[in-house]
């Protein structure tokens, strides 16, 4: 099978418009005719739910959580990018769309990421228009920040509560849709599998996580809206309950997972205190505008952030600015974590040996206590909170965690996957970010698709499609529910010796050595071999308690957890099958003489997506290529 | 440090439910209030009794799915959530009492978890803003005095994640 973008002809610029023309349209009395699934009800999917069925369409929505509002959207801090241009500081939908391209390391598709830059601007209308309180000037009109290193202000921010904001106004739109009965919305339900008929997706099975009732859902089509696989580290920025299992058995019924080895890390997280360390917090890269980064120049064991400020400037190796005079402390996301690792390995981190040191003392004394606390009060109270220390008295102690995964679900131009009928949106697809997404474009590209793309590309899909509904009575959904219930029976008869966690800390270890920010040849076939044994063991020495008809948190995460044991082995293989090094990627044997990034454009300059081939078989690799024809490739450099 | 866990125990709503206790040592002060429960959990797996059952989600403040009424608080001594709450808060040696949310509204489904679908059906009963996608007017063709947007802000976060239920209406004057 080829993989085919549906990318539409005409210059760039052009394409979004001359497409939505061309597409098929459902005629407005029969759209309700049509029963759309919508997994997951986070930014992409709460707005793809409410939107549809403000449409006509009549849809039913998924989410594990209590509430629709849990969804991990409402963890974003920083802020949403449009190209509004308000600030009058020369941005252009073609500045936000070339600034993407490049953060991506050219590995993303020019005509995804313009749309998304076009349909930027309408978000920020639609958002204020439900009344989310952006950040707004004196006078009353709407305020802007520079963000992630970019040189123009097109950052729109809520406080630091952005993503939370930007959710509930979705969740209103939701809520009201809910109210009109357009929207049948099932909570704490998880979705385990998907049900292809003559080819197609037309349902799926969920579990009532309350039940424990194995249930069948058809419809005409399938939106998975499931966010990322971060949690395959175990220990990263996520929310707990985040997981790949809704976009991992599409993948397993035909859907091809692209790029599953591009995964962000972000370079100012709080450091792991322990082995009781459940998760990781980030907290706003804003900090490294006025904090320095520093670790002692020799080795200190041990050393606590409130004997660091006794130590004499002539003993601080301010690293990031000694390596990278001209970005300093501000370099990007990819390069400031790097170089936290190597002082780590190095021996000269901070506190428990990995950590390095963020240290406002300067900027207090340049700007004063005041000003400092203004800027960034919420953030020094969140990391006293957390740490028990004062930042204003001691430098901070930070270190990276995965923080985003820019891999997903391959999809086409029309956010359809290789599966007719199923869609991914989201941090679910794979289309946007390349290798490297820049800070506030997640929650730009979340609404985007649901907001702006699947109103208009579902149509052309449904507009071919019959009315009648499969019924759920058909043999293709029995077959499911019958694998679905084989695989709790067997997670809850094994009953060995180990917990689902330590075998999720074990996997998220591996990960993190071998396929975290720096990856090797031989790392990645180290970690392979052991990730497959650890498959192996899992399957054999798991211990499941309780039952399959009751709440059973174990078992859920036992579930996820198998599921992520997989597709960590699918990451090693793309790592393994990618030498190059690009954007969050970066393989020790391909840098520059300066260490950074060295991309191999002549060979690799293509998306990966992988086809599943059946259980324990090596997945089939297929190959997009990556067509630049509106901007020039070029390599980083921070010095 | 070492402390003691009262916990509330119910296997399902058709149970009547009954405290059960558990010390527990070598807690690190270090470790959130739900890394203790993940702690304790990991060792009753390990001998073969069912774990506790308790919500949680972003455990970085904000989801508001984490609940307990720790020591007849909600979320314990701190104006925070629950995975925001430390061990350093506590005693060494100290009992700590945990239950589900008490309310009539939020019926018990399993040990500490809470039903709070009552929180959906307000919103659901009119609680939403009835505007479509599309057709909006420019962001800047409706401008919002400063003040304005500042406290709808800070009430939207207090009012929307029920982290702080019931005091929310209390913490909501405090703000106004």
């Amino acid at each position: 099978m080829n993989l085919d973008s549906k990318i539409p002809d005409g210059p760039l610029a052009e394409k979004w418009t001359k497409h939505k023309f061309n597409m098929k349209l459902v005629n407005p009395a029969n759209k309700r005719k049509y029963e759309v699934i919508v997994v997951g009800t986070g930014l992409a999917g709460a707005s793809a739910a409410a939107s549809l069925a403000e449409l006509g369409y009549n849809v039913k929505a998924f989410c594990f959580q209590d509430s629709p509002r849990r969804a991990h959207s409402i963890a974003a801090q920083g802020g949403i990018n449009a190209a509004k241009n308000y600030q009058n500081d020369g941005d252009s939908v073609f500045r936000l769309f070339y600034d993407t391209i490049k953060g991506g390391d050219y590995r993303s598709r020019e005509a995804n990421v313009y749309r998304l830059a076009e349909v930027s601007v309408n978000i920020i209308d639609q958002c204020v228009a439900q009344g989310v309180p952006f950040a707004r000037e004196y006078g009353g009109l709407l305020d802007n920040r520079s963000f992630g290193g970019a040189q123009v202000s097109r950052t729109f921010y809520a406080r630091g509560q952005t993503g939370q904001q930007l959710l509930l106004g979705a969740y209103s739109a939701l809520n009201r849709q809910i109210a009109n009965g357009k929207v049948k919305m099932y909570t704490r339900s998880e979705m385990l599998d998907l049900v292809l008929v003559g080819g197609k997706a037309r349902g799926i099975i969920t579990r009532d996580l309350i039940t424990g009732k194995i249930e069948s859902h058809s419809g005409h089509a399938v939106l998975l809206c499931t966010g990322g696989y971060g949690n395959v580290f175990f220990l990263s920025t996520n929310a707990k309950g985040s997981n790949v299992t809704a976009a991992w058995r599409a993948h397993k019924k035909g859907a091809y997972f692209a790029n599953p080895c591009f995964t962000q890390i972000h370079p100012t997280c709080i450091p792991v205190s322990g082995s009781h360390q459940s998760k990781l917090t980030l907290m706003s890269e804003s900090l490294r505008n006025d904090g320095r980064v520093w670790v002692p120049k020799t080795a200190i064991k041990g050393l606590k952030a409130k004997d660091a400020v006794s130590i004499p400037e002539a003993d601080r190796d301010y690293f990031l600015e000694r390596k990278y005079p001209s970005f300093g402390n501000l370099v990007p996301r990819d390069v400031a974590s790097r170089n936290a690792k190597y002082m780590c390995d190095e021996g000269r981190g901070v506190g428990s040996g990995l950590a390095v040191f963020l240290d406002f003392a300067d900027a207090i004394k340049r700007d004063g206590k005041k000003t400092i606390e203004a800027k960034y009060g919420n953030l020094f109270d969140m990391y006293q909170q957390i740490t028990g220390d004062n930042p204003y008295e001691m430098p901070m102690m930070i270190y990276p965690a995965v923080h985003y995964t820019m891999g997903g679900l391959w999809v086409d131009y029309n956010l359809m996957t290789s599966v007719p009928g199923l869609y991914a949106l989201g941090e679910a697809n794979f289309s946007d970010h390349g290798a490297n997404r820049l800070g506030a474009s997640a929650l730009m590209q979340g609404l985007a698709d649901g907001y702006f793309v699947i109103p208009y590309t579902l149509g052309d899909y449904l507009a071919t499609m019959p009315y009648e509904k499969v019924s759920t009575d058909r043999p293709e959904f029995k077959e499911a529910i019958e694998a679905v219930n084989n695989r709790i029976s067997k997670l809850l008869s094994t009953r060995g010796k180990k917990t689902v966690d330590e075998f999720h800390r074990e996997l998220g270890l591996l990960m993190w050595d071998y396929c975290g920010m720096s990856r090797t040849e031989e790392g990645l076939k180290k970690a392979k071999s052991r990730i497959q044994e650890l498959r192996k063991e899992f399957w054999e020495n798991v211990n499941v308690l309780g039952g399959g008809n009751e709440l059973n948190m174990e078992l859920e995460k036992a579930g996820r957890v198998a599921d992520f044991m997989e597709l960590g082995e699918l990451m090693v293989d793309d790592a393994l099958n990618r030498p190059e090094s690009c954007g969050g990627h970066f393989r020790e044997e391909s840098q520059t003489p300066e260490g950074e990034a060295k991309r191999m454009d002549d060979e690799y300059s293509f998306v990966a997506g992988w086809e599943y081939t059946g259980d324990g078989k090596p997945e089939n690799l297929i190959k997009e290529p990556l067509i630049f024809e509106n901007v020039k490739l070029t390599q980083r450099s921070y010095k | 440090m070492k402390i003691t866990l009262k916990v509330w125990r119910q296997k399902n709503n058709q149970d009547k439910g009954r405290f059960a206790t558990y010390p527990i040592e070598d807690v690190s002060t270090d470790m959130s209030f739900l890394e203790m429960f993940d702690v304790l959990n990991e060792s009753l797996v390990k001998k073969g009794e069912d774990p506790i059952a308790f919500d949680h989600d972003c455990r970085e403040g904000i989801c508001g799915m984490c609940s307990m009424y720790i020591n007849g608080r909600p979320h314990g001594p701190l104006q925070t959530t629950t995975c925001q709450l430390h061990m350093r808060s506590f005693k060494d040696g100290e009992t700590i009492t945990v239950e589900p949310w008490r309310a009539s509204s939020f019926p018990v489904i399993k040990d500490l978890v809470v039903d709070r679908t009552s929180f959906e059906r307000i919103q659901q009963a009119g609680g939403f803003v009835s505007v479509n996608t599309g057709g909006v007017p420019d962001a800047n063709e409706i401008p919002i005095p400063k003040r304005i947007a500042d406290v709808a802000s800070i009430q939207q976060r207090v009012l929307d994640v029920e982290h702080v239920w019931p005091p929310a209406r209390m913490l909501q004057l405090c703000y106004l």
